[in-house]
């Protein structure tokens, strides 16, 4: 980890960095954005995660343009709701990106409700359900860790399965796989996920 | 409804194409409803989102435009007008209290199928996919089938039963083809579903059997 070094600072002296060094811990950043709208702190994290958020909603299938709207506007979210961050309850990246597909839900019902009947549908910015429950900071990590570990054919389903839209047989297509060896990979991957949840029984 | 009765869960796959963002608005809007209800599920989403941003953050990413970030620092100066959203509450529609993930999506205007059944359209989606409400009332027979489609059943109210298993409020049923199912709905409570099908309405829906005479509408 980048910040291996500095774990033992004191925060008075983790204040004092300078946040325009590349590479700040994402989750400090959005502290700071929380405590001062420091706005240095904004342009490092929105430089390290606009990017990805745009990546990953091309995958997704969205046009260069809507992606890049949705990340700006994800971005906005993150500034906006800094203060909701708990670095105990979530790390940054997960934070960000329930954040993300948030929008993204929102945005594609705003476009599928013209041709619909007409379902005038508010519920938009409803989030509570789904993102309010996060998990804690030592079970994170041992999802990374779980990712890790994983066989390589089952990380190769779980990301494709993740970073593009694709369905099962499109996945088992571009691997020259039968069907049933994508869903049983798939299968087992989150199996090993979900295992985390018994480790550490509640969050 | 308590949360403890909940006895038929999401399967791991379909938590994983929420998070995925693969499911329909129906799918979507059955899954949310169930993960607000049931404290198990809504720990593997975690678990599931938690994965997610881990994958988020090995992505490459793909460069902004070239004005994206002066845009981003002008945007947050900007005062924030949104309208503090209210908090969703419970809603209720013909005599029945929803979940909160229902409260703000229109549902439309029920019609009677019988005496005994009413479905209340919510949305037709991709391919006539359907999602609504379906009551029907106690004590109603229901013949055995299987089904052509996928099919997600929510039950919201009341319950009935499938050869040994029991469904109640709260818990969720996917059924395809593979399953031939003759429910007993439970004889003195009436039961109300949250169905999403993958097609338009036929005789298909783990409850909808009794829908035959009246699938001409
Ligand atoms: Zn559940």
């Amino acid at each position: 980890m980048i910040y291996a070094n500095v774990v033992n600072m004191k925060s008075e002296e983790f204040e004092l960095r300078d946040p325009t060094k590349s590479h700040e811990n994402a989750e400090q950043l959005i502290l700071n954005i929380a405590q001062n709208n420091c706005r240095e702190s904004y342009k490092l994290l929105f430089t390290q995660f606009a990017p990805k958020i745009k990546s990953f909603m091309i995958g997704q299938g969205a046009k260069a343009n809507e992606a890049e709207d949705i990340a700006q506007d994800a971005m906005l979210k993150v500034w906006r709701k800094a203060q909701l961050f708990d670095p105990k309850k979530a790390k940054a990246s997960t934070w960000i990106f329930t954040i993300a597909r948030n929008l993204q839900i929102d945005t594609i019902r705003k476009q599928k409700r013209q041709d619909r009947f007409n379902n005038e549908i508010q519920a938009e910015s409803y989030e509570a359900d789904t993102s309010e429950k996060m998990i804690s900071e030592q079970s994170a990590s041992q999802v990374k860790e779980v990712i890790k570990q994983l066989p390589q054919e089952q990380l190769q389903v779980l990301k494709l399965s993740f970073y593009e839209d694709l369905s099962h047989s499109q996945i088992a297509q571009s691997l020259s796989i039968p069907v049933g060896t994508v869903k049983s990979r798939l299968r087992l991957a989150l199996g090993r996920l979900k295992a985390v949840k018994s480790i550490f029984g509640e969050f | 409804m308590n949360p403890q009765a909940i006895a038929h869960h999401l399967d791991d796959e379909i938590i994983w194409d929420f998070v995925c963002h693969k499911l329909e608005f129906g799918e979507n809007l059955i899954v949310r409803t169930h993960i607000s209800l049931c404290a198990e599920c809504a720990k593997t989403l975690a678990v599931f989102e938690a994965a997610g941003g881990e994958l988020l953050n090995d992505i490459n990413g793909i460069e902004m435009n070239d004005d994206a970030l002066d845009l981003a620092l002008a945007r947050i100066e900007l005062k924030d007008v949104e309208i503090p959203k209210a908090k969703p509450s419970k809603s209720e529609a013909f005599g029945f209290d929803l979940p909160a993930t229902l409260s703000g999506i229109e549902i439309k205007n029920r019609h009677f199928l019988g005496p005994n059944v009413w479905i209340a359209p919510i949305e037709e989606g991709k391919n006539k996919s359907q999602t609504y409400l379906l009551w029907i009332k106690g004590g109603q027979d229901i013949l055995p089938h299987t089904h052509t489609k996928r099919e997600m059943t929510l039950v919201l109210s009341g319950g009935f039963k499938d050869g040994d298993n029991s469904y109640n409020a709260g818990d969720f049923v996917v059924c395809d083809d593979s399953i031939s199912h003759a429910p007993i709905m439970l004889a003195d409570e009436d039961c109300l579903c949250l169905v999403y099908q993958d097609g338009p309405i036929k005789p298909q829906t783990i409850l909808g059997h009794l829908l035959k005479p009246f699938a001409r509408i």
